[in-house]
C-alpha cells in the first residue's frame, strides 16, 4: 500500500461518538452556570477539543508515504489569525515535516521528530513571547530537545512559502519565505508531511488558505500535490479541500461572523 | 602625586577583582573551557532589568509546571551565538545583543506546538533567549542536557525570590 491509513479521520470518528454525550453534558453545565452565576462565557481559556490527547485542535492535510522524502513545502495564507488568549496560547497556520524516519502515524508518537514552520498568533511553545502575527519555526530533534524561534512579522492576507529540505550532514534547512535557518543535528529522512492549523482554544480565530503543497524525493526532485493525503479537522475547526491534494481551507471561528469568507 | 598613586592602586584592585570574578565564575560553571567574552554582547542587566527578567523566568517556569526552578544563570551574549551553541545552528540570526537564561527543573511545555497526536515536550533544562530592549523571549529550548555555557559567554548566577 502506497499510502498510510487515515489515522486522523479514524481517530476523530472513533472518539467523536464517545464524547458526544460528554460534550452535550459539559455544555449544559456551562450554560446553566453562566446563566445562574453570571459568569462571562468567553473569559477563560477553553481547551480546544477532547479529541486530541494534547487538547489542541487541528485542521490539516496529512500526507504519509512508504518511501523516504527529503522535504516538503506549502504556501500558507491567513486572512484572520487571532489567539483568544495570546499570553498563554496560540493559533498557527503551518507546515510540519517529519524527520529521522517520522511518518506521523499513530503508534510511534514518542519516537516522532520533526521541523515545523509557519505563521503564529500568541505565545509560541513555552517561551517565544512576541504578540504580533509572525513567522515561527520549531523543531523536536532526536537528541530529545525542543526549540522554538520567533521570526519576522507577517501581514494578514499575504501568501508565504514555507519549506523544510534535507541538506545532508544531519541538517535540515528551514525557510520562512526567503529567510533560511537550520535544524541540526536532525537525521534523514521524512515519511510524513502535515499542513494546516493548530489551535489551543476553541475561541481562537483562523481563516486560512493553504496551497501549492509539494514534496521532494530523495533524488532532489520537487513535485506538486500530496496524492492520497487525508484532510480532517477537530470541531469547531473545519477543513475543506479547494482542490483535492493541492489546496485547502483550514478554518476556525467559534464566535462566527468575524471574518468574511473570501472564497 | 599621591592622588595619582592612589588612583593607580584603585584601578589595579578593580582589575584584580574583575579577573577574580571571571575566574570564579568560570570555575563555578565549569565545562567547555574558559568563559568567552562575546563581541556584541549587552552589558549586564541593571537591578531593575534583572528584576524584570527574574519575573519573566518565574512566569515561564511556573507556566511549564515548575514554579521553583534552580541553578539559574544569565549570560549576556548575541542571538547568533546563543542559538548556535544551544539550538545547534545560528544560521539566519544576526549578532543582536541578548540575554541567554538557563534554569533547571521539571518542565512540561503545556503550550507547545506539536503535530496531531504527539505528546507535549518535557525536559529538565529550560533555556530562554531574551531581547534586552523589549524583555521578550525570541527563542526557547526544553532539553535534558546543559549546553556549554562558557561557549555562550560569561555566566552570572542568579536566584528567583521563590527558588532554593
Amino acid at each position: 500500500m502506497m499510502y498510510a491509513e487515515a489515522p486522523i479521520s479514524q481517530r476523530r470518528a472513533r472518539v467523536g461518538a464517545r464524547h458526544m454525550l460528554e460534550v452535550v453534558a459539559s455544555l449544559t453545565v456551562l450554560v446553566v452556570g453562566a446563566l445562574f452565576l453570571g459568569v462571562p462565557s468567553a473569559s477563560a481559556s477553553q481547551p480546544c477539543t477532547t479529541n486530541e490527547s494534547n487538547g489542541h485542535c487541528y485542521s490539516t492535510a496529512f500526507y504519509s508515504v512508504s518511501s523516504p522524502m527529503w522535504g516538503g513545502s506549502a504556501t500558507v495564507e491567513s486572512d484572520a489569525l487571532t489567539a483568544a488568549h495570546p499570553s498563554s496560547g496560540f493559533v498557527t497556520n503551518e507546515l510540519w515535516v517529519g524527520t529521522d524516519g517520522t511518518d506521523f502515524n499513530e503508534g510511534d508518537v514518542s519516537q516522532e521528530y520533526w521541523v515545523e514552520v509557519g505563521m503564529i498568533s500568541g505565545v509560541a511553545a513555552y517561551g517565544c513571547t512576541a504578540t504580533s502575527d509572525r513567522f515561527f519555526w520549531f523543531d523536536h530533534r532526536p537528541d530529545g530537545s525542543y526549540h522554538c524561534h520567533d521570526g519576522a512579522n507577517i501581514s494578514l492576507g499575504g501568501n508565504y512559502n514555507v519549506s523544510v529540505k534535507w541538506a545532508g550532514s544531519d541538517t535540515w534547512h528551514v525557510w520562512e519565505g526567503s529567510t533560511e535557518f537550520s535544524s541540526t543535528p536532525n537525521a534523514c529522512c521524512s515519511y510524513g508531511l502535515i499542513a494546516g492549523v493548530e489551535s489551543m482554544d476553541n475561541t481562537d480565530v483562523e481563516d486560512g488558505y493553504d496551497s501549492v503543497l509539494k514534496k521532494e524525493d530523495t533524488s532532489g526532485n520537487w513535485t506538486n500535490n500530496w496524492p492520497g493525503s487525508v484532510g480532517g479537522a477537530d470541531a469547531p475547526a473545519t477543513f475543506t479541500w479547494a482542490v483535492t491534494n493541492q489546496s485547502f481551507v483550514p478554518w476556525e471561528n467559534f464566535h462566527g461572523g468575524c471574518c468574511a469568507r473570501r472564497r | 602625586m599621591h592622588r595619582r598613586k592612589n588612583q593607580g592602586l584603585v584601578a589595579l584592585i578593580a582589575l584584580g577583582v574583575a579577573v577574580a570574578a571571571v575566574a570564579a565564575t568560570t570555575s563555578a560553571f565549569g565545562g567547555g573551557g574558559r568563559a568567552r567574552l562575546i563581541v556584541g554582547a549587552p552589558a549586564s542587566p541593571t537591578p531593575s532589568e534583572l528584576a524584570a527578567i527574574q519575573q519573566l523566568v518565574l512566569k515561564v517556569a511556573t507556566s511549564q509546571g515548575d514554579p521553583s526552578p534552580t541553578n539559574i544563570s544569565l549570560i549576556p551574549t548575541t542571538r547568533q551565538v546563543a542559538e548556535r551553541i544551544d539550538a545547534g545552528s545560528g544560521q539566519g540570526y544576526a549578532n543582536t545583543p541578548v540575554y541567554f537564561v538557563i534554569a533547571h527543573g521539571h518542565f512540561t511545555a503545556y503550550n507547545a506546538s506539536v503535530p496531531p497526536g504527539a505528546p507535549l515536550p518535557t525536559g529538565t533544562v529550560l533555556t530562554l533567549t531574551i531581547d534586552p530592549a523589549t524583555n521578550m523571549i525570541t527563542d526557547a529550548g526544553l532539553e535534558s542536557t546543559t549546553p556549554n555555557l562558557n561557549a555562550i559567554g560569561v555566566p552570572q548566577r542568579f536566584r528567583l525570590s521563590t527558588s532554593g
